[in-house]
């Protein structure tokens, strides 16, 4: 078998697999299936895109509601000086900036205690809910206790100490580029292309 | 609003442009809509068929191109030609399908043999013994080139599919596939010489 009669068996076998029609009523099917939409409120654009915003803003309100729900009667912990400022002007990084840096003991504050993390707190919240759901009769959480303050010691920083840089002259070497030899120097072009 | 008897056929369709259909079914014209989908709805089931490999699926997904197309139909502004805009939603419907978890799960279920590149081209293929007669036949190489044609690699499958069906200019493929044209007759290119050579290689084994 040539060349030739293989490009002609791949040319049929494509023309048959690609050979299918749609099935008869293709075209009342899609009206059809317009209509459907339409009915169902999903095939105009528009009205679609003008529930969007609705949708977003009643799961805005949902999830809103259900954080209130979960927190309860508890009271939130007053905030000191040092923690709103802490707050505002140094949000919480993986990788300090070294200029900030101060003595061990300023970087790792220890953490009061009786104080809770965000997530652990939340954690803890959980499975007291959880502990209560598996008693369907004691229903009524029991408040936290009050959070301690977030006390943080006062931070030092040290200033940054850089050195002179300066731009030195630049120098530049002479290249020189052998010609070729007339034979290619025994390369030879590459088989792939 | 549509109704079940908007439909109509345009007696004159050869003398309306698709464009010329396109601005009247933006301002309602159902009926001129209907005249897009009889127009079209080889070139948009092919389309899905080359990617999907199925006649049933390639129905359903050319249905919700045209049903996308109808949506978005305002959003059409004639920068481009009525069918290449309309094929390259078929083709992004067809991907979505192609990718879809639920084929994928079907696709490993049905035919164990198979990766995720099998397409339901080869299950028209009767098994068992063959004599032969049958085996060496312009049949069996049919038979053996759809299984080679469906275990391509994605990319080339869907070029060589898709220029080889005869509908769709190289122009269009490229838009549909969202790359260059040479990179398109590169991908065809590739896709034949790949199937010769494991052609031959099993003749000579």
């Amino acid at each position: 078998m040539t060349k030739s009669d293989l490009d002609d068996a791949i040319d049929r076998a494509v023309h048959e697999m690609m050979s299918a029609e749609p099935r008869p009523g293709f075209r009342g099917r899609v009206q059809e299936r317009i209509i459907e939409r339409r009915g169902s409120g999903l095939g105009g654009s528009g009205l679609w895109t003008r529930s969007i915003p609705a949708l977003a803003g009643s799961l805005a309100v949902l999830v809103i509601a259900i954080v209130l729900v979960q927190r309860g009667p508890q009271a939130p912990a007053p905030a000191t000086p040092a923690t709103l400022s802490r707050t505002e002007t140094a949000p919480p990084s993986p990788i300090p900036p070294a200029a900030s840096m101060g003595p061990a003991e300023t970087r790792n504050p220890p953490a009061p205690s009786g104080r809770r993390t965000g997530p652990s707190q939340f954690l803890e919240t959980r499975m007291v809910q959880a502990a209560s759901l598996e008693d369907p009769d004691d229903m009524l959480l029991e408040p936290l206790n009050s959070v301690a303050p977030l006390a943080i010691a006062t931070l030092d920083a040290t200033r940054l100490a850089t050195r002179d840089i300066s731009i030195g002259e630049l120098s530049i070497t002479p290249i020189t580029v052998e010609p070729l030899p007339p034979d290619g120097g025994g390369i030879s072009p590459r088989e792939d292309r | 609003m549509l109704q079940s008897t908007d439909y109509v056929t345009v007696s004159d369709s050869t003398e309306v442009s698709d464009l010329d259909l396109v601005r009247r079914a933006q301002s309602g014209d159902s009926e001129a809509f209907g005249e897009l989908v009889d127009r079209n709805r080889r070139a948009v089931f092919r389309a899905a068929l080359a990617a999907v490999g199925s006649a049933a699926e390639a129905d359903d997904v050319a249905q919700e191109a045209f049903v996308t197309a109808y949506r978005k139909l305002n959003s059409f502004r004639g920068d481009a030609a009525f069918r290449t805009w309309l094929l390259a939603i078929t083709w992004r419907k067809a991907i979505d399908r192609r990718k879809s978890v639920t084929r994928w799960l079907r696709l490993t279920a049905a035919t164990p043999g198979f990766d995720d590149d099998a397409l339901d081209f080869v299950e028209t293929v009767p098994s068992g013994r063959r004599s032969q007669e049958e085996e060496l036949s312009g049949l069996e190489l049919q038979r053996r080139l759809r299984r080679l044609i469906a275990a391509l690699p994605k990319k080339l499958r869907d070029a060589l599919l898709l220029a080889g069906s005869g509908d769709y200019t190289y122009e269009q493929i490229s838009q549909m596939l969202g790359c260059p044209l040479g990179t398109v007759k590169w991908r065809v290119s590739e896709a034949r010489r790949l199937l010769k050579m494991k052609l031959e290689a099993h003749r000579a084994s």
